[in-house]
């Protein structure tokens, strides 16, 4: 069982998840670019 | 809990390495025996501080890590609009940064910084080998190197994740799963690098190559930096991400990169044969885990039942 995150915690895991979750749309706009133009 | 012949091994070692005394000893076997045969019991039952219990990696992992990701990411957004420079959104991209031949400068630049990074990282494990094959405390299974190990393991955890097993393979420091990763990305790393080389120094390699194989070479490895480029972005996205952020148990983050430790749980359900090393270096470790066994009534194999 998981303490509770502190908010500074959650503000830290929770950007770096939604940065990373950004990333992976560039790397899929990335997969297009390649399927697309070569 | 009966441990398997590894495990029996893994801990005998571990009390050799700490020189424990037989008072301890004693205290460790008798934990041992208290502990549920059942290890899912364990991992969902004891507290877990979400930003890590237990030491998993030094600060010169840790920034080796920092190097690699934040080069890798950078050179991912610098080396699109270089391949594609004709494309309506990388002009302006390039342009902002002062032109294609300055995108080049910077990706280059990050590109030596990874290197240096992996090197730093050959070093690190190189000397910390050293010390550890000099002071007699080296252990095989302990590090990243495939044993054969790791394919039952990976045999017995697609059982437990397909329902026919009820409780996961008892495995060391580094399971299967981050071993294939941390090759892959090796193997990844060497053809960036070695394809970037071709692109940096052609007559180099036009010269030590074979006239008849020199254009072939470079051909393939013109083909080969920006496709090894996407497979690394999938890999670190859809696998590496997965692992780390989404995964039950590891949501939103797991901060092993940032404090270098692992939590208690996640010690307990994937590295266990690490997890009994610190039952024997950590007595106070010992005495958490008594006294939450002997304050759980739901463990049946108790003696305390």
């Amino acid at each position: 069982m998981k303490t509770e995150l502190k908010t500074w915690q959650k503000a830290l895991a929770y950007g770096s998840l939604a940065f990373v979750l950004a990333w992976t749309a560039f790397g899929l706009y990335a997969i297009w670019l390649t399927l697309t133009q070569g | 809990m009966k441990l398997s012949q590894e495990a029996r091994e893994v801990l005998d070692t571990a009390k050799r390495h700490n020189r424990v005394n037989p008072d301890d000893e004693r205290e460790i076997d008798e934990l041992i025996a208290l502990m549920p045969d059942d290890r899912s019991m364990l991992y969902k039952n004891v507290d877990s501080n979400p930003i890590g219990d237990f030491y998993r990696y030094s600060i010169h992992i840790r920034i080796q890590h920092l190097l690699i990701f934040t080069t890798f990411l950078l050179l991912a957004f610098t080396g699109l609009p270089i391949h594609y420079n004709t494309a309506f959104w990388a002009q302006p991209f390039n342009s902002l940064l002062g032109g294609l031949e300055v995108t080049r400068v910077i990706h280059r630049t990050l590109a030596v910084t990874m290197i240096f990074a992996m090197v730093y990282h050959f070093f690190t494990i190189g000397f910390g080998s050293l010390a550890r094959l000099r002071a007699r405390t080296f252990e095989l299974g302990r590090t990243i190197l495939p044993v054969w190990k790791d394919i039952r393991d990976f045999k017995e955890d697609a059982l437990f994740f397909s329902g026919q097993r009820t409780v996961r393979p008892e495995m060391d420091k580094f399971m299967y799963k981050q071993k294939i990763h941390y090759f892959a990305a090796g193997f990844g790393n060497a053809v960036m690098v070695l394809s970037g080389s071709t692109f940096l120094f052609p007559e180099f390699w036009a010269s030590i190559l074979p006239a008849s194989m020199a254009s072939h070479f470079q051909e393939m490895m013109r083909l080969s930096h920006p496709h090894e480029a996407l497979l690394a972005l999938l890999v670190i996205a859809f696998w590496h991400w997965y692992n780390v952020h989404l995964a039950p148990g590891r949501f939103p983050m797991q901060w092993t990169y940032l404090t270098g430790k692992i939590t208690r749980e996640h010690q307990i359900e994937e590295h266990f044969l690490e997890y009994l090393r610190c039952i024997v270096s950590m007595p106070e470790e010992r005495r958490y885990l008594r006294k939450l066994i002997e304050s759980k009534k739901m463990w049946g194999t108790q003696p305390h039942d």
